[in-house]
């Protein structure tokens, strides 16, 4: 389980020989994760703290998005208030460097809630784990009482919505279907296996002619070049 | 929308409409006797019990002498395959291996036409060797009577989806070295 709980994250690290093309350099040992109890313990820590972190950053990248906000409408109000020839050039330079500011602020936004939802995940995974192992499962079963639950529940009705008759006829006719178009492709491809054999005993080299001139018509998604194995 | 969305395999869609080779239409041909044989052998007992039934004491099966048990399957051959080929172009055979009879238009068969060729295909089964040599993959019955049988894997009847330019004729290449190929 120990093995199991250990995130991609924790994969070897990269050595300074191997970014090194010098081969005398002195290899640092790679640090290995360990596998035991306390290897996950302090993953799990790790995790959390990543966490926590990234919800920091959220928070920060999002009060930054709300003071750019303010400080652009701040702007447009000026615009108005102040005369154009004292603040046209200063509030555009302000402008431009909001907009920098923002986009980036957008962009770091993304990454930080990726990580803090990829962290979120982990964590949440380590934590289930770890209650459903502290649980005494027998115990919690005998607590619960199944008949009671069982009687509840609906059976004709859940069928009724299943619509299993239905289900099966949909699984049968596709599995049918696929059955006997892989046994029309393998007729196929036993037609032209045939015929280049027959054509190669009768060293023939210009190509069958399979169309069909329908009503005159040359048959015409055949004009397509298409190998056919 | 194209039908040839409903055929999964890739080889199936890419020969839809063209000439049948001579692998399936054996393949369906000797599905259709087998088919009209037990037809035949089911009919026989049940017209023997149930003239037993009505004019016997004791109930047995008929024993036809053997040119009647001959000439009684080759007018069920001949009545189910014209049959089978003037309504939908296909017998159930041909239904099974996705193959249809079609003149050399594309139209479907006449009846005249369903009724000689069942007729030549019932009394002269080697007819159908013709099209393993054939360059057109036509057997006999298709250079007498001008038809075609095609691939047509789909219930409904095969049909040119736009008008192609003059060159566009399809190929079945069957070189020495290399695989078939269908070319422009």
């Amino acid at each position: 389980m120990d093995q199991y709980l250990v995130p991609e994250s924790a994969e070897p690290m990269q050595t300074p020989s191997a970014l090194t093309p010098d081969a005398a350099v002195p290899q640092v040992p790679t640090r290995r994760v360990a596998s035991g109890p306390q290897g996950s313990t302090l993953n799990a820590g790790s995790r959390i703290v990543d966490l926590i972190a990234g919800t920091a950053k959220v928070g920060v990248g999002a009060a930054t998005l709300v003071a750019v906000e303010i400080t652009s409408r701040s702007i447009r109000i000026a615009r108005v208030v102040v005369p154009a020839s004292i603040a046209e050039g200063p509030l555009d330079a302000v402008e431009r460097h909001l907009g920098r500011r923002q986009g980036e602020a957008h962009r770091s936004e993304r990454e930080n809630r990726d990580n803090v939802a990829e962290a979120a995940e982990s964590v949440l995974n380590r934590v289930v784990v770890g209650v459903v192992d502290m649980l005494d499962m027998e115990q919690l079963i005998d607590h619960v009482p199944i008949n009671k639950v069982v009687a509840r529940v609906d059976l004709p009705g859940v069928i009724d919505e299943i619509d299993l008759a239905g289900v099966i006829r949909e699984s049968t006719t596709g599995l049918g279907a696929e059955t006997l178009d892989a046994s029309r492709a393998g007729l196929m491809a036993m037609d032209l296996w045939s015929a280049r054999l027959v054509d190669r005993i009768l060293r023939r080299k210009e190509p069958r002619d399979l169309a069909v001139r329908w009503n005159g018509i040359a048959r015409p998604e055949s004009a397509k070049p298409e190998v056919i194995s | 929308m194209s039908r040839h969305l409903e055929i999964r395999s890739e080889r199936g869609q890419r020969l839809q409409g063209l000439r049948a080779g001579f692998v399936s239409r054996a393949v369906a041909s000797g599905t259709d006797v087998v088919l009209v044989l037990c037809v035949y052998v089911v009919g026989v007992i049940m017209v023997s019990i149930a003239w037993d039934l009505f004019f016997s004491k004791s109930i047995s099966v008929a024993d036809p002498p053997h040119w009647l048990n001959e000439l009684l399957v080759w007018v069920l051959l001949v009545v189910y395959l014209t049959a089978g080929w003037w309504s939908t172009g296909r017998t159930l055979g041909k239904q099974m291996m996705g193959l249809r009879v079609v003149r050399s238009d594309g139209s479907p068969l006449r009846f005249l036409r369903a009724l000689f060729r069942a007729l030549l295909c019932a009394s002269f089964f080697p007819a159908l060797l013709l099209a393993l040599v054939n360059r057109r993959n036509r057997g006999l019955e298709d250079v007498a009577l001008r038809t075609v049988v095609t691939y047509d894997w789909l219930p409904t009847s095969y049909e040119p989806l736009a008008e192609p330019s003059i060159n566009t004729q399809p190929m079945i290449e069957t070189r020495i070295s290399s695989v078939p190929m269908v070319r422009s």
